[in-house]
């Protein structure tokens, strides 16, 4: 009895599908041509501010500002985390009711572009060049797809190289003539490994800064320092050359050697921050306080990024699109335009401990506050990202995993490289 | 049976009930030591903050309206927990007791919907709390509007009165014997009477256990009234929490930790009532037969 | 098994009345019934029968979809991670089913006898249930640390070599089943709990005075009377364990290198990161299936203590 209600149920259902994919819902109505005269619902996902008082603040700022354009559009802000984005925009998409301003990160471009969820915003005149004169340009490549821009850059996340002053000098080494390049720092690290006499390693040599399947953030940046990106412009992968060989290899011959596959402290903190490595990836920004690492910590510490062929700082940062089911695309165009002004990127990547891409980023006060914005922000121009294939989403925990294959021995390198270059679409 | 006889197997049993206590307290223990200890401090893994702050709670719930997240969350789930109480104890008590054609057969219908997984339920349930008709600006076919979305009925209803409870209630009723019944229809009550005046007092410690079960999921229930709100007046209590989480490489733990504590504590405190029940309903089960 | 005393012979009714009364209680329990079948059906069967329409296409939110018929299907069977995730939940469910439900019962049985401090003990036995995942999880990490950790620390005391624990592909599942032991245990204990209150004490009485031991009072009077109970912790431990998702999301992602890759989180990465939602609705019907089969195999080895159902 059970199935026949369910067969009767199924097609009932499926035509709904169908029909809430097709159809529209939602309150928004078509623009008027004038912004002061536009009316309905702006429903934006904007996950760079939290849904706490001091978000909600910052928000507030930027719809005030909005509103002062177009003062009879509501704005609907929807809250999300990034573990839980897709799930919203997806259900979304599902309901056929589209956000109008989505905000992603790095490497969601290719795939939603491709899936026709963000808007091609050289409809309203983006384009590489004009993004470039107010967004710092080495930020430009990861808003494109296609030779499109979909998105404006708000925020960058970098993650640059550190090391320990103290730790450099007693191993004898000078810590203002940091590696420059992959075999200097392994040079470097293997003076700086300590083993007990059991052999385990009790200071690390170099922190990865990964766990398991964490190591490919890690290869973009040491890729990036060879002059390759992991992926081209057009989507195509270059990482399966020479140089991508050879910077797996160089990981393979590192792990175990001056740190332990998948080392990490229970915390997942970056260990050249907390004295268990004497260098290290870390995070683009340090809280120099007391209630933070203290002061002592902070003026151990010098940044630096690798610079063989090219300089390299892997950056992960956010971005805001438009929705290409959008019925209100000026409003939402504007409303992007007003989280990029610099003021609000400000506020946005003090809340996010970011820094922002606009290109007068150094004078914002989250940059001042601390050494390591400092650093990243005066070296965006290093910025290398992960993404540029259309299924880099669904690709990327597989390229962790494989990246693993290679450096566990399980697999040979370059086989492993080959395989992720066929799987890339 | 003497009860305060300390026998040798008395002594293994509380060392093992000790020994194991440690090892389910830890995780509890570390979450409200954390929870008082300064940002910078949970970069490494210590057990004691070097000092003991207390403002954490006061500034973790001042971050966002938490109390009106925790009066959500209070509704949500005393919303759930009522309609789960009242329509599993039913449909428990019929599939047990009742001479339904295919009472099995429907048994295991409740346990293979128990068996979907509620990642793959995502979509077409939105879907569906979006299509319910007349809601929201729906017509009759359920389009144009938002039907239930970003109202209560989403966030209390579809999660409620789950298999998984009329399972549970069915397997305490399935105790009872058929006898008690026969003698209450002797007497001249009728079907709903005997369910409600003479069987549903019999298995109190299901009834407890239930709603334990449903409070807990209420309560902690996260993904689900984060994908159909999107208005402030609606979060819960999670939803709120996830404010310190929400950029997995920078997670506030004192604040996230402090908010996590303040929102077990009403369920802890649940339980050690709850579990006090548990008691009485051992003294009450005597009076069967 | 009827408890004792209650019995008492059916009085013989007339045909007519009897099939009336029969009636008249079938429609009263369909009339109990219904609201909570009638929710199921709407709220979980037909998400659920649309999910298994899905997998049928290549529905991805792209906007455009088709049928394909079984071509999802033919790519999971050769997909390495659902393999893996296949042969993970397997594992996983095969271990921490058996060895929580017996655990659960004996921390119950031991939580039923009158001791001093019951109610503390039963309340600290179910704290796992409600502490914050991510919390059990940080602490969980710390104790499979493998330099600063206690699992190394104990296992040194003993002699043991010093193991990787989740960095180290052989025994990170293994690591997982503890903690999802640990996490599953106060839910089945409440359960068993509460069925022992539900063991007659006439019953036990009677065994005592006909001078049973211990062990004899277990097999005679308790174990039986736990069978519905025990049918109820074997399915929901089957179902709750197959669809392990929390754990591994928060402690291991999976990893390394898909050692602890279980089906629901293959199928959530498929569903939202992969984007293609037709195939996680394909791979989520198998885990159906094989679930339905566990079942099935779990409840007939119940079959030989006392009928639960």
């Amino acid at each position: 009895m059970a199935r026949r209600r369910a067969g009767i149920l199924s097609l009932a259902v499926a035509g709904t599908l169908a029909l809430s994919a097709c159809g529209s819902g939602g309150a928004s109505t078509a623009p008027a041509s004038n912004p002061a005269e536009a009316t309905g619902t702006l429903r934006v996902l904007v996950p760079s501010y939290p849904a706490s008082n001091e978000g909600k603040a910052a928000l507030d700022k930027v719809v005030a500002s909005f509103n002062a354009k177009y003062p009879k559009v509501t704005v609907e802000p929807d809250f999300a985390t990034f573990d839980t984005l897709n799930q919203k925009i997806s259900t979304s998409i599902a309901g056929g009711q589209g956000y109008d301003v989505l905000v992603t990160g790095i490497g969601w471009v290719p795939p939603f572009a491709a899936k026709n969820v963000f808007e091609d915003l050289s409809s309203f005149g983006a384009t590489a060049d004009s993004l470039g004169k107010s967004t710092d340009p080495a930020l430009v490549p990861a808003s494109e797809f296609k030779g499109k821009v979909y998105a404006l850059p708000l925020i960058a996340a970098p993650k640059p190289l550190a090391l320990r002053k103290s730790l450099f000098e007693k191993a004898g080494l000078d810590p203002t003539k940091p590696p420059t390049t992959m075999d200097e720092l392994k040079a470097d690290a293997e003076k700086l490994t300590v083993k007990d006499a059991a052999g385990n390693i009790t200071q690390a040599g170099f922190d990865f800064w990964a766990g398991p399947g964490g190591y490919r953030q890690d290869f973009v940046a040491l890729l990036g320092s060879l002059g390759k990106p992991l992926y081209d412009g057009d989507g195509n992968p270059q990482f399966a050359g020479a140089e991508g060989t050879q910077t797996l290899e160089w990981m393979k011959s590192m792990v175990n050697n001056v740190q332990k596959y998948g080392a990490q402290n229970a915390a997942k903190s970056p260990l050249v921050n907390t004295g268990e490595a004497a260098m290290g990836f870390t995070g683009g920004y340090i809280d120099c306080s007391d209630k933070g690492v203290g002061k002592a910590t902070c003026d151990d510490l010098v940044y630096f990024n690798l610079k063989d062929k090219d300089g390299s700082m892997f950056t992960g940062g956010q971005l805001a699109s438009v929705g290409k089911s959008s019925k209100l695309k000026s409003a939402a165009w504007d409303f992007i335009q007003e989280l990029s002004k610099p003021e609000a990127e400000s506020g946005i990547a003090a809340l996010n401990f970011a820094v922002p891409a606009g290109k007068d980023s150094a004078g914002s006060e989250i940059v001042k506050s601390n050494p390591a914005s400092t650093f990243v922000a005066a070296n965006l121009g290093d910025a290398k990202f992960e993404g540029g294939a259309a299924n880099w989403l669904e690709l990327r925990g597989t390229f962790g995993t494989s990246l693993d294959d290679a450096l566990l021995g399980k697999k040979p390198v370059e086989d492993t490289l080959k395989a992720l270059e066929q799987q890339s679409k | 049976m003497d009860s305060k006889k300390l026998t040798p197997g008395r002594v293994v049993l509380y060392a093992v009930l000790l020994l194991g206590s440690i090892l389910m307290v830890g995780p509890f223990i570390w979450m409200i030591l954390t929870a008082l200890k300064s940002t910078g401090e949970v970069s490494t893994f210590s057990w004691l903050p070097t000092q003991f702050h207390w403002d954490n709670f006061l500034e973790a719930m001042n971050a966002a309206p938490f109390l009106r997240y925790f009066g959500n969350s209070l509704l949500l789930t005393i919303g759930e927990t009522a309609l789960t109480l009242v329509f599993c104890t039913m449909a428990g008590y019929a599939l047990a007791k009742a001479p339904i054609r295919g009472a099995k057969g429907i048994l295991n219908y409740f346990i293979a919907l128990m068996m979907v997984p509620f990642q793959i339920v995502l979509v077409p349930l939105f879907l569906l709390v979006k299509s319910i008709p007349l809601f929201g600006g729906n017509d009759i076919l359920g389009q144009g509007g938002t039907g239930w979305l970003n109202t209560w009925w989403a966030l209390i209803i579809p999660l409620a009165i789950a298999p998984l409870y009329t399972f549970l209630a069915r397997q305490f009723y399935v105790t009872l014997p058929s006898e008690l019944a026969d003698a209450a229809r002797v007497d001249g009550l009728g079907e709903f009477g005997i369910f409600f005046r003479i069987m549903t007092p019999l298995v109190k410690p299901a009834l407890v256990t239930i709603g334990v079960f449903q409070i807990e999921a209420a309560w902690n229930s996260f993904l689900w009234p984060l994908i159909v709100t999107n208005s402030d007046e609606l979060r819960p209590l999670q939803v709120g929490l996830a404010i310190f989480s929400q950029d997995p490489l920078n997670v506030q733990w004192p604040y996230l930790m402090a908010g996590a504590t303040l929102a077990t504590l009403p369920m802890i405190i649940l339980f050690i009532f709850a579990q006090k029940r548990f008691v009485e309903g051992m003294a009450s089960a005597g009076l069967k037969g | 098994m009827r408890a004792a005393g209650a019995a008492h012979a059916r009085a013989a009714r007339p045909e007519g009345r009897k099939s009336r009364l029969t009636r008249n209680q079938s429609r009263a329990g369909w009339l109990l019934l219904s609201p909570a079948l009638l929710h199921s059906t709407f709220f979980l069967a037909v998400p659920a029968v649309v999910a298994i329409f899905l997998s049928f296409t290549d529905y991805d939110f792209s906007g455009t979809w088709k049928l394909i018929g079984t071509e999802n299907y033919v790519e999971l069977f050769q997909d390495p991670r659902f393999q893996a995730a296949l042969r993970n939940t397997i594992a996983y469910t095969l271990v921490v089913v058996p060895l929580s439900m017996a655990l659960a019962l004996l921390i119950a049985l031991g939580l039923n006898l009158k001791i001093r401090g019951l109610g503390f003990f039963r309340t600290v036995y179910y704290l796992p249930v409600v502490t914050a995942t991510v919390a059990a999880a940080s602490v969980w990490l710390w104790i499979y640390h493998p330099s600063a950790g206690l699992a190394n620390a104990v296992g040194s005391l003993f002699g043991l070599a010093r193991s990787e624990w989740l960095n180290d592909p052989g025994t990170a599942l293994p690591a997982l089943m503890a903690v999802g032991i640990w996490q599953g245990l106060g839910a089945k204990m409440i359960v068993y709990l509460a069925a022992l209150q539900g063991v007659s004490k006439e019953l036990l009485e009677a065994a005592n005075l006909d001078g049973a031991n211990r062990w004899q009072v277990f097999r005679n009077v308790i174990w039986p009377a736990l069978g519905p109970a025990h049918y109820f912790v074997l399915i929901t431990a089957i179902v709750q364990t197959f669809q392990v998702f929390d754990l591994v999301f928060v402690m291991t992602k999976g990893g390394p290198v898909n050692s602890t890759t279980v089906l629901t989180f293959d199928i959530y990465n498929n569903a939202f990161e992969g984007l293609r939602l037709g195939y996680a609705s394909a791979e989520t019907v198998i885990m159906l299936i094989l679930i339905a089969v566990f079942i099935y195999l779990g409840g007939r080895s119940q079959r030989n203590t006392q009928d639960g159902q």
